[in-house]
């Protein structure tokens, strides 16, 4: 298995990754989630030995691979875009790993072969990569990396050259071949549905290092802080005011919730009201957690209603069974236990 | 601006959607007068010269010249660019990959540095290699000066060497250029895939980088051969009479021996020869693949790290520094050195740092009736070279806007429009003086053949600089001038010009500096009393005197000069996307 130890990289002058620690196990595909910019695919680059680390080691199987050779790795990088070899075929691409590594030529073919029927590409073995569409470049890159059995497959935003329709469409391939292949892999995006749909468990990098990490329904669930909730798009937050054992205010009244929070008195913190526990118009819960809003619009998006409401200047979403019409007051109401409270 | 002006405003301004008819219409007239030009004053000449080679004149000249003495001089033309064309990937291709792929100090420098000779006139090399190599040159001087000697005991110019190394001086720098660029762009993600699928750093340059580069680095060799191939100042000037190539027997057959039957049998050799090299060249440049190998990043530079690769940016900073910086410095330290009495001074002269070289150019010494005062050579030049922007800028920009415009007529009449351009400045002056030996061509006070010829030579780099530039311009944005109410002279004075300024003011520079160090068409052209400035140049350096010698430095560091600052203005002016190669 794969353990990167305090990984340092600067990056104009800037600590791009400081002391990443992330360890990727038998057979886990990993996703490693992150906006643009935050380091994603340096740390993917500085695994496969494509570039150093400024500091902390490489470990691959309790073995220091820090000093290692790219080409002495056995690692699989997939690149975001693609980096297939343009004077040569689709076969000669897929083919290069296994020739590097000195299989006899009935083998490479034999291999090659196979693997181009697993992409579903066999008659493409002799075109070239260049007269491919996005999808097909994108399977061959995938097959290229996987044709020499490497020991962990690095996939940087493989999707991210494609269009949305093609996708959602090769998503669901891509996971049948990554779980079919049983080899541990990295999976780097920034996007929070793609990750969702293809990982065991998520890494999110922020700031330089790993801020969360843990199976998708735990991040979902349970995200640390504000910000990851925000990256996740978890629904409404807002700033408040903490007023232990289990209160907090925020500019248009106060709210208590179900756990008691773990915070000094008065010291900032946000609440996380997701909009499908926005309740409106509901038979209130005694008057606990309710305030009153204007309806700003409601939009159909096929199972619900997205509405759009405002409370004192502040923009809400809810998500409702039914349409309210704009510019009408409503009452709306969040059960306690739906409530979460993060740190800023 | 020019006589086409009118045609090109009613082609710009025609919408697409006026009928075929009328757009066919227009861009005929377009073509009618770069036709017409080429017709008159490339296509003629050429005709000139394949009627005379198959005239009855033709048996009387073969017996001064055996077919023997031209399979010698073409198989000589031939070794020697062979040879040149090594020896220059030989220095060229290891800077080049030194500028690609390393940070070091200097390398700016060093790089500008390895771009200037390309943009120097023939002569400007050939009198430095003099002021380095020559009899009065420094290392000769040095070693006078070392052992009392009082005859310059090396005898390097006249020589292959010589030529050699002018010519490894001149095109490395297309080397450097083009390699350069192609490596700088190449993807690196193609070589850390390759690493990361198991290739050691040999392999993956073996198996992804040299054969991605591999069309441009045969692009190169085939343009620096042709340019070898058709060398004429750098041999006439350091090759000497034992070292005749194609181009310089042309000349002395029809100068010297008036064999001019001969020499168009020479030239027609040459022009299949420089059109096949050239119809390779454009097929090698554009590998299909072409696009997928680039990266739109910006160049990663590394800094060199171990023995190796430090040992190999210094080799490259001495050999470039040797080769380039040293023959220039030479000739600008020797042009404002006075070593040696003049032709005619008695007694002692002073030695040590002087301009009188420079002062001298203004003054007619000798008084004598063929002497012509470098000043004079000087105006010449200028006078020529103004005419031939004013040429060159009026048809460069209609056939770059019929070149432009996509039709059928266009895609038959291109070949004939490129044609000329694999043409030599000797072919045009042998030409020339076939056809236009008559009034009010050979007028000896300004014969305008010159600034035709020179524009002819300069055409190619001025449609290269335009064609870019007016194929970018948006057509919508013509579309969108019209519908706000411009007619088709606004539209061109308001889109089309500001747009192309940059763009026409290089091709003007270009034009300019060509033309003024132009040699081959002005030494057939020039008249004795009317020299240009390489013309003048040529004849005082073979001239005894120290005077001679130093004037004729002093005109080659102005020279130097001027193309230096043009290239400097063009490089302010910079293109978009714009490849000069």
């Amino acid at each position: 298995m794969l353990s990167l130890r305090g990984i340092k990289k600067r990056y104009e002058g800037q600590w791009l990754l400081n002391g990443v620690e992330l360890d990727v196990s038998e057979g886990e595909l990993l996703c490693l989630l992150g906006e643009s910019g935050s380091g994603k695919s340096t740390l993917l680059r500085i695994t496969a030995g494509l570039e150093e680390t400024e500091a902390g080691r490489v470990f691959w199987n309790c073995q220091d691979i820090t000093d290692l050779q790219p080409n002495e790795r056995c690692f699989g990088l997939m690149f975001q875009d693609y980096a297939l070899f343009p004077h040569r075929t689709v076969a000669q691409n897929v083919a290069f790993g296994l020739r590097m590594k000195g299989l006899p030529r009935h083998e490479v073919e034999q291999k090659v072969t196979e693997a181009l029927k697993t992409i579903h590409m066999a008659s493409f073995a002799d075109r070239q990569v260049t007269e491919l569409s996005g999808g097909e470049q994108q399977r061959v890159a995938l097959a290229r990396a996987l044709a020499p059995d490497p020991h962990l497959l690095m996939l940087d935003e493989p999707l991210g050259a494609l269009d949305h329709t093609l996708r959602v469409s090769l998503i669901h391939e891509l996971r049948r071949i990554l779980h079919g292949s049983g080899k541990p892999a990295i999976y780097v995006t920034h996007d929070r549905e793609e990750a969702f749909a293809i990982a065991d468990r998520l890494a999110v990098l922020h700031e330089g290092h790993i801020m969360q990490t843990g199976a998708p329904e735990l991040l979902f669930k349970k995200p640390v802080n504000a910000w990851l909730a925000s990256f996740l798009g978890l629904g409404n937050l807002i700033k408040a005011m903490s007023a232990p054992p289990n209160t907090a205010a925020v500019t248009f009244g106060c709210f208590t919730f179900a756990e008691s929070i773990n915070l000094p008195e008065k010291s900032a913190c946000v609440l996380l009201f997701r909009p499908r526990d926005l309740l409106i118009n509901a038979q209130p819960l005694g008057a606990v957690n309710t305030f009153d809003a204007k309806v700003i619009d409601s939009v159909f998006m096929g199972d619900y209603w997205q509405v759009n409401l405002r409370v004192q200047g502040l923009d809400l979403e809810a998500h409702s069974g039914q349409s309210h019409p704009a510019g009408t007051s409503v009452t709306v109401t969040i059960p306690p236990e739906k409530i979460q409270v993060l740190p800023q | 601006m020019g006589p086409g002006m009118d045609t090109l405003n009613a082609q710009i301004g025609a919408s697409p959607a006026k009928t075929h008819k009328r757009a066919g219409w227009r861009t005929f007239l377009l073509w009618v007068l770069p036709v017409a030009f080429l017709l008159y004053f490339f296509y003629q000449p050429l005709a000139a010269i394949f009627k005379l080679v198959f005239s009855p004149g033709f048996k009387a000249g073969w017996q001064l010249f055996t077919p023997a003495a031209v399979a010698r001089i073409f198989f000589f033309t031939f070794y020697q660019a062979a040879l040149s064309t090594l020896l220059t990937l030989l220095v060229g291709l290891p800077a080049a990959y030194v500028f690609a792929k390393f940070d070091f100090p200097g390398r700016k420098g060093l790089n500008l540095l390895s771009l200037i000779p390309f943009i120097l006139p023939t002569v400007v090399v050939a009198s430095a290699f003099n002021t380095l190599m020559g009899p009065r040159g420094w290392i000769n001087l040095g070693i006078m000066a070392l052992f009392k000697l009082s005859d310059p005991p090396l005898k390097l110019l006249n020589s292959l060497p010589a030529v050699l190394l002018a010519h490894v001086f001149y095109n490395s720098s297309i080397v450097i250029r083009m390699v350069g660029s192609a490596l700088g762009r190449l993807n690196p993600r193609l070589t850390e895939a390759a690493r990361n699928l198991g290739a050691s750093n040999r392999q993956a340059i073996k198996e992804i980088t040299f054969p991605l580069l591999k069309p441009t680095v045969i692009g190169a060799a085939l343009l620096v051969f042709l340019f070898d191939f058709t060398s004429f100042g750098v041999i006439m000037m350091l090759g000497g009479p034992r070292y005749a190539t194609i181009e310089v027997e042309i000349y002395t057959q029809t100068m010297q021996r008036l064999n001019l039957p001969v020499a168009g049998l020479l030239t027609l050799i040459q022009l299949v020869f420089t059109l096949l090299l050239t119809f390779l060249y454009n097929r090698i440049k554009h590998p299909k693949y072409g696009k997928a190998a680039v990266s739109s990043e910006a160049q990663n530079l590394k800094k060199p790290r171990g023995f190796r690769e430090k040992a190999l940016i210094w080799v490259v900073a001495v050999v470039i520094v040797l080769l380039i910086a040293m023959p220039l410095l030479s000739l600008v330290s020797r042009s404002v050195f006075t070593l040696d009495a003049a032709r005619g001074e008695r007694g002692a002269v002073s030695t040590g740092f002087s301009l009188r070289y420079y002062q001298e150019l203004f003054i007619n010494r000798t008084g004598s009736l063929f002497y012509i005062p470098p000043i004079e050579a000087i105006r010449n030049s200028v006078s020529y070279s103004l005419a031939t922007v004013l040429i060159s800028t009026v048809i460069g920009v209609i056939t770059s806007y019929a070149l432009a415009n996509p039709s059928m007529l266009s895609r038959h009449l291109e070949p004939f429009i490129m044609l000329p351009l694999g043409a030599s400045a000797i072919t045009l002056g042998l030409g020339y003086l076939i056809v236009f030996n008559r009034p009010p061509w050979n007028n000896p006070s300004f014969s305008l053949l010159i600034p035709i010829a020179h524009s002819l030579v300069a055409l190619p780099l001025v449609i290269r600089v335009l064609l870019p530039a007016i194929r970018g311009i948006p057509s919508n944005l013509r579309q969108a001038a019209s519908v706000l109410g411009a007619n088709r002279v606004q539209v061109f004075l308001q889109v089309d010009l500001p747009i192309l300024l940059r763009a026409l003011l290089a091709s003007i520079v270009f034009a300019f500096t060509i033309s003024l160090g132009e040699f081959g068409a002005a030494s057939f052209l020039a008249s004795p009393l009317k020299p240009t400035i390489p013309v003048a140049i040529f004849r005082f350096i073979s001239q005894p005197g120290a005077l001679n010698y130093g004037q004729a430095l002093a005109m080659s560091t102005i020279l130097m000069l001027t193309c230096a600052a043009g290239t400097v203005l063009i490089g302010r002016i910079r293109l978009p996307g714009e490849e000069l190669y």
